[in-house]
């Protein structure tokens, strides 16, 4: 058994590995993920006394590393390391043979050469014996070290052997075959540890993961325990998807691919000759490399209006709403229950509401109200520029625009909505006859937007990171705490106040998903989080998007506003 | 060893042999081989004396049998000291005068002829020509473990910055060994640059009995760590976990080059590119394996310097030529040869 306990090192104050700990058992094969840097290769020196640990201890077989004979050792030790630069003009079988040192003293036995030949048939090297290893490609070089490194502990059943990147300069046959013989040797009683970085290799041929992200283990278990899209991104910060192989019951990973921008990479060459293809063609061009970009993405990569490419998309079935803007939104209320929905940068609100006009002031900008109410919109008109309708059977509702095309608001209709309202606005649409809305190029600069500069309180703020946030939600969810969750754009202000009951975390994406409501939060695009705690005990965290505008406020409420709130009986929007 | 190997290293043995008996007779006074063979033969007490042999009989066994065995002696501990060097450095480049051997024994010397009248009559009319000998020694091994311990970080060397370490004393060394030669008298100059480029004409049995054991025995023990810089070539930390130990392994084998190349340098001067040269070829004959590069770098060193001092000897003869020349006159277009082979 291999016991490694509490283990940091730590190289002129840089710590490489802090506090890992782990054991595993004769016959398991461990495989370490992390990204480049995050500390594998290092525990694999120290796993096999190459380095020793700042704090903490290694032991094989309830044996402290350091306490074992170095012939001893090596006789139940064996590492492939990445480096393999051989200095001088050794052969092959030479190199292999070196393998067998610790088990003789001048000349090699009987037994030496039979393991020596062996080992080199399995992988694959022995028509290469008499060759100059520096001679030899990088796959067939590294196939020799790993014969070198197997004839090693090759009759020992306790061995432990050390993997590092044993795969790396492989081709896809040997590949498989270098890790099915470390699992094979598994089976014979090896303890087998090794570092690969594709994820399905890990998947297929490990017994157990450990996920290692700047020196710390951060997750460890079965493959189908650890592999999952979270931690895939919270280790590698790549967006993957994961699927449960019925056949073997191991997870099969399928990476997404990662875009990359070509308007914003290298300044140095000129993107003109790119915007001079069609739009519906570099969509077209867009969609094949990535079908899953959502429209408010792909909008942002060809660097047009979101809008355009909406009503691209949904063809014959689309009433424009442009100088009727106004007067089309106090029939919304006429809807009964739809799902509205409020969209910025980061985030993206839905709940199932009714729209009904305010008391006072009608629909003017800026209308305010503070009635008791569980949902609330509140909205500037001079912000919203155009809109449009969409009577698709299954896809019926209104989604409205800025003046740069960008989505701040709209409905879709649900179960519980009046689909006659609906046809009565579509009809009395589509007699007004509104003209094409036009829209200015989108800017994804900020305008001016200090609020992240500008708290809106005088209190203490902090600058927290994302897994506080998960850490607060999933508190937040089990007490049940009444939040009002707030997203803001620039032509509206949407909130819920109520509990949160459903949390989902796809590392990349964060959702609360309830059944009357629905919040999005797309990480990456999140650039700050700020807490405050005031003196009421309002706890409160702001959510700035990469311009610095304000895009969430999530604040738990205070015991008067809960009573105040739990009279309200039912969710509306006021408009 | 592979049979090839064994069959190099049979007939180099064998081209070692008839090279020495050979360069036995030649020389300003020249004795033919079946004479060289004829006056061992008598001298063992096999043959029946001859007449009239008196003088060929000194010249053999007063001037040249010392002088052919320094040579053996020297180029064995010159080729075994750079295949060890080469071995534990992992780099082919590498020989003992890259580590500050030659250069601290040679700095040694001069100090001690530069100012041999001012400070040293004392110790000189003790120690006479030892002197210079346990000079040389003592700056061979004090540049050696001021190399070391320059290179020794958390406890053990660290072979890049023992190289580099080498480098630096080299040029200091160097540079102090030049300003010698500025307080230097003619007649001393003359002395200091035989001196520093080598030379067997200071061979006597008397000079033979103090370096003959200090070359043997490390140059036989050197041989036995063939297994250790194999599993060097792979890097220090693979030798590691085959249970080497490498600490003391390095430890081992420059203290031993030291020895053997000090005692050799103090001797016989700094005799360059054989180091270099000599484990060099042996590889392209038959390969890496450090067993074999030993034993047949031992041959060919000893090979090499006595063919060398033959030329040395008999080409402008009665006059010497510095046999530091002749090796790196011969070597030079040698080495650049296999560069370019192997390129």
């Amino acid at each position: 058994m291999l016991r490694v306990e509490k283990l940091n090192y730590e190289v002129k104050g840089r710590k490489l590995l802090r506090d890992v700990s782990f054991q595993i058992r004769k016959g398991e094969v461990l495989a370490l993920l992390g990204a480049n840097g995050a500390g594998k290769s290092t525990l694999m020196k120290l796993l096999c006394g190459e380095y020793k640990p700042t704090n903490g201890v290694v032991t094989l077989h309830g044996k402290k590393l350091d306490s074992y004979d170095p012939r001893i050792l090596a006789r139940g030790r064996a590492m492939l390391s990445q480096q393999q630069h051989v200095s001088l003009a050794f052969t092959a079988g030479e190199i292999v043979m070196m393998g067998r040192y610790p088990h003789f003293k001048s000349s090699p036995s009987l037994t030496d050469k039979e393991v020596v030949n062996e080992v080199m048939a399995l992988c694959g090297v022995d028509t290469l014996a008499d060759r100059v290893f520096m001679s030899l490609s990088g796959g067939e070089q590294q196939r020799v070290q790993l014969a070198r490194t197997l004839a090693q502990v090759w009759e020992n059943p306790d061995s432990l052997l050390l993997l590092d990147e044993p795969i790396s300069a492989l081709d896809m046959h040997y590949q498989q075959k270098v890790l099915a013989i470390a699992k094979a040797l598994s089976r014979k009683g090896f303890i087998v540890v090794l570092v690969v970085h594709d994820v399905n290799f890990a998947a297929t041929y490990a017994d157990r993961v450990i996920m290692l992200k700047h020196g710390r283990k951060l997750f460890d278990g079965t493959p189908v325990e650890v592999l999952n899209p979270a931690n895939i991104y919270t280790v590698f910060s790549v967006e993957a998807s994961v699927e449960l192989n019925p056949r073997t019951l191991r997870p099969y990973i399928r990476l997404e691919e990662m875009p990359v921008d070509a308007f914003k990479i290298n300044s140095k060459l000129s993107t003109d000759h790119l915007k001079h293809v069609p739009l519906k063609q570099r969509r077209e061009q867009l969609l094949a490399q990535d079908p899953y970009l959502s429209i408010s993405e792909q909008a942002e990569v060809l660097r047009v209006p979101e809008a355009e490419l909406w009503m691209m998309d949904k063809g014959r079935h689309v009433n424009f709403i442009n100088q009727s803007l106004e007067s089309i939104i106090p029939k919304l209320s006429s809807l009964g229950e739809v799902s509205v929905y409020t969209r910025n940068a980061c985030c993206t609100q839905k709940t199932v509401q009714q729209y009904t006009t305010a008391m006072n002031d009608g629909y003017a900008p800026h209308i305010s109200t503070q009635s008791p109410i569980v949902n609330a919109l509140r909205h500037d008109l001079a912000e919203w520029h155009a809109g449009f309708l969409v009577k698709e059977v299954g896809d019926e509702g209104l989604h409205f625009f800025d003046d740069k095309g960008m989505l701040i608001h709209g409905l879709q209709l649900c179960d519980t909505s009046d689909r006659d309202a609906f046809c009565a606005i579509t009809a009395w649409l589509e007699a007004k006859q509104d003209e094409k809305p036009q829209f200015g190029p989108s800017s994804t600069a900020a305008k001016h937007h200090p609020q992240s500069n500008n708290p809106a309180s005088q209190n203490a703020k902090e600058e927290i990171g994302i897994n506080e946030v998960r850490k607060i939600f999933a508190e937040a969810v089990a007490n049940s705490a009444m939040l009002e969750i707030t997203t803001m754009n620039r032509g509206c202000v949407h909130s819920y106040i109520g509990t949160i009951k459903n949390l989902i975390d796809q590392g990349f994406r964060y959702m609360i998903k309830d059944d009357r409501m629905e919040l999005e939060l797309r990480l990456p695009l999140v650039e700050h989080i700020f807490r405050s705690v005031s003196s009421a005990e309002e706890d409160v965290l702001e959510f700035f998007d990469q311009h610095g505008v304000l895009a969430l406020r999530i604040s738990n409420r205070s015991k008067e506003k809960q009573i105040a709130t739990s009279r309200s009986v039912r969710g509306n929007v006021v408009i | 060893m592979s049979k090839k190997q064994h069959l190099i290293i049979t007939v180099l043995s064998i081209l070692l042999i008839i090279t020495a008996v050979v360069s036995l007779g030649l020389g300003a006074f020249y004795i033919p081989v079946g004479d060289v063979l004829q006056l061992i033969g008598e001298k063992m007490r096999l043959l029946s004396p001859t007449s009239d042999n008196a003088l060929p009989m000194d010249v053999l066994f007063v001037v040249r049998l010392p002088r052919v065995m320094l040579g053996l002696l020297v180029g064995a501990a010159l080729g075994v000291s750079g295949a060890a060097i080469q071995g534990i450095f992992r780099n082919p480049l590498a020989e003992p005068g890259l580590i500050g051997i030659s250069s601290g024994a040679s700095l040694f010397a001069v100090l001690i002829i530069a100012f041999e009248t001012l400070l040293f009559t004392k110790l000189s009319a003790y120690l006479g020509y030892y002197l210079l000998v346990f000079g040389a020694f003592v700056g061979a091994g004090l540049t050696a473990f001021a190399v070391y311990r320059i290179a020794v970080k958390d406890g053990r060397p660290n072979v890049t910055t023992m190289l580099l370490a080498g480098i630096a004393i080299n040029g200091f060394a160097g540079a102090l060994t030049g300003l010698m030669t500025y307080l230097a008298t003619e007649q001393q100059l003359r002395t200091i640059t035989f001196w520093m480029l080598g030379s067997l004409g200071g061979a006597t049995w008397d000079n033979i009995a103090v370096v003959a054991p200090c070359i043997i025995f490390p140059v036989s023990l050197l041989l036995f760590f063939g297994k250790q810089l194999n599993a060097f070539s792979l890097g220090e930390m693979h030798a590691d976990l085959l249970g080497m130990r490498t600490d003391k392994v390095k430890l081992w084998v420059v203290i031993l080059s030291t020895l053997a190349v000090g005692s050799s340098v103090a001797i016989a001067g700094v005799i360059g590119f054989v180091g270099l040269l000599v484990p060099h070829t042996v590889r392209l004959l038959g390969g890496a394996s450090n067993r074999y590069v030993l034993a047949g770098s031992l041959i060919l060193g000893a090979l090499v310097l006595t063919l060398a001092d033959v030329i040395s000897r008999t080409l402008i003869a009665p006059m010497e030529l510095p046999i530091g020349v002749i090796t790196a006159l011969l070597g030079t277009p040698v080495f650049i040869y296999i560069l370019i082979k192997e390129k």
